[in-house]
């Protein structure tokens, strides 16, 4: 009895370990640029040339490799305090047609210095100059905090644009109204025009660029080919979600949650109520999401369709299996590289991971061949 | 001294738990209004919990910040004493204010106006909970040992 069981155990080990070679993914990771200031996202603007938005206020190429020591001209001028700055670079679908690119970042209010807002413009890319800059959407109202502001753009398969708006941390409240931009996810046509169906054009009170509401600090958004948005966004201590976006949808912030408050205070005993979302995942204690890829790329065939979402604490990437719109696991890769404020897809399907912080860096993942 | 100690401890769980009482009452206050199930089980879970949580469970500890700022400020009132010829317990309560209105006004000022402690991101929490300082600092004062009470004398 004693050897059938040894023998079950030594099967039982010998499948483990097959398994597990089974499932490995070979891949090898390289610091290719370091130097960065707060950098906060990442676009592909074709093989050779990505650029680089820092909190900071610079937009910067790089350039088979090399950073741009001059930042692009024209950017607009940033609040950089707090969470604020330059977050999102983000390239127009038909970018190599008309050149636009859009950018989200914290701007100082004109009139009132100590009040600012969220703010997407886009421009004209000419050379390392960006040009004929026009702003498409500034949140309302304007706040005093310099915190929780999303920022994330994407846009749909329609062409629209959606942005995360975050409930600026003082305002969390006002996530629940629809008077206002604080926790939204906004959806505005490329010009910052409203679109026809957005789901709160008819209600009274309510801006009509909202398309989501109930949300708290939005950092990750993405959009599948067959038109499901994935968004993730920060919890307070723990509760940090990833959500299925539909539109009109209340997503339950502050009124629902799976976090307590920094201070250790309960903000609502509640995890659940009628005509409030789930999120399909949620992790406690918080893992601090700060930017969500659908993979779609060759490099990592074993790989494509899986969501990437990349970790502030303790600073990682979570590899999310998909089934569908269900989470089947969860792994958890590159732990080396400390606090990652983005992830992003190159041209070539290799992964681009960019470190947070003042000396940002910008980790390659290639396959093993 | 321990007499002094023991007193001050109960300051500060005074000044704590009116810090909880009032983030407490405030989510509750919007909860209710938003129509979610506000039921007495739910209102007293949740004090309970955020006397403990603000007490012990926070990312930042509320408990030592008060701890700090009322050790700051009755030991200036303490000095103040000395020649200043108002009472005790007056003198103490405008030291636990004080102390509150450095947390709840001042500090968030180095925090790019984040409000740490959620309740106090109104006027009405602000004043609520320079109120609850006040009412610490009063008792600090009415129960210290040694010296005279101008009130009392």
């Amino acid at each position: 009895m004693k050897k059938l069981n040894r023998a079950a155990l030594l099967a039982s080990l010998l499948f483990c370990c097959l398994f597990a070679h089974g499932s490995e993914t070979n891949y090898q990771t390289e610091i290719i640029v370091e130097g960065l200031d707060n950098p906060w996202s990442l676009a592909f603007v074709s093989d050779r040339e990505w650029l680089v938005a820092e909190r900071s206020g610079s937009l910067r190429f790089i350039t088979d490799g090399v950073l741009n020591p001059d930042p692009v001209d024209g950017v607009p001028e940033v609040l950089f305090a707090g969470q604020g700055g330059l977050a999102e670079v983000l390239l127009h679908p038909k970018f190599s047609e008309n050149k636009l690119i859009y950018l989200s970042f914290a701007g100082a209010d004109g009139e009132q210095k100590k009040l600012n807002r969220l703010v997407v413009v886009r421009g004209q890319l000419e050379g390392n100059s960006l040009v004929s800059v026009e702003t498409i959407f500034g949140s309302e109202p304007l706040r005093k905090t310099a915190a929780h502001y999303g920022a994330r753009i994407r846009f749909m398969e329609d062409g629209t644009l959606l942005i995360t708006s975050g409930d600026g941390f003082n305002y969390r409240e006002k996530a629940q109204t629809l008077d206002n931009h604080f926790g939204k996810i906004i959806r505005i046509n490329d010009d910052g025009s409203i679109p026809k169906d957005n789901p709160f054009l008819d209600t009274p009170g309510a801006l009509p660029e909202i398309w989501s509401f109930g949300h708290r600090n939005p950092q990750g958004l993405v959009v599948a080919s067959n038109g499901t948005v994935f968004e993730n966004e920060h919890g307070p201590m723990g509760g940090d979600e990833l959500n299925i976006i539909e539109p009109g949808k209340n997503y339950g912030w502050p009124a629902i949650t799976y976090g307590v408050d920094y201070s250790g205070a309960i903000i609502s005993p509640f995890t659940e109520q009628p005509g409030m979302e789930q999120p399909i995942k949620y992790w406690v204690p918080s893992i601090a999401p700060s930017s969500m890829l659908l993979y779609r790329g060759n490099m990592f065939p074993q790989w494509q369709g899986d969501l990437f979402i990349s970790a502030l604490v303790p600073g990682d990437v979570r590899r999310l299996e998909m089934d569908g719109q269900t989470v089947k696991s969860e792994d958890i890769l590159w732990a080396e590289f400390g606090r990652i404020r983005h992830i992003g897809e190159a041209l070539d399907g290799s992964l681009i991971l960019v470190t947070d912080g003042s000396e940002g860096k910008l980790v390659r993942v290639t396959a093993i061949e | 001294m321990f007499r002094t100690s023991a007193v001050f401890l109960i300051s500060v769980l005074i000044a704590m738990s009116c810090v909880a009482l009032q983030t407490s009452v405030s989510n509750l206050l919007w909860l209710d209004s938003i129509n979610m199930p506000v039921t007495l089980s739910v209102i007293i879970s949740m004090l309970m919990s955020d006397l403990v949580g603000m007490s012990a469970a926070g990312a930042y500890p509320i408990i030592v910040v008060v701890f700090a700022g009322l050790l700051i400020a009755f030991i200036v009132a303490y000095f103040l004493s000395k020649w200043m010829n108002t009472g005790r317990r007056v003198l103490y309560a405008l030291a636990g204010g004080t102390a509150l209105f450095a947390i709840v006004v001042l500090m968030p000022l180095a925090f790019y106006n984040l409000d740490l402690i959620a309740g106090a991101r109104t006027l009405w929490g602000k004043l609520c909970l320079i109120l609850g300082g006040a009412i610490a600092g009063y008792y600090f004062g009415a129960h210290l040992s040694g010296g005279h009470d101008n009130e009392e004398a």
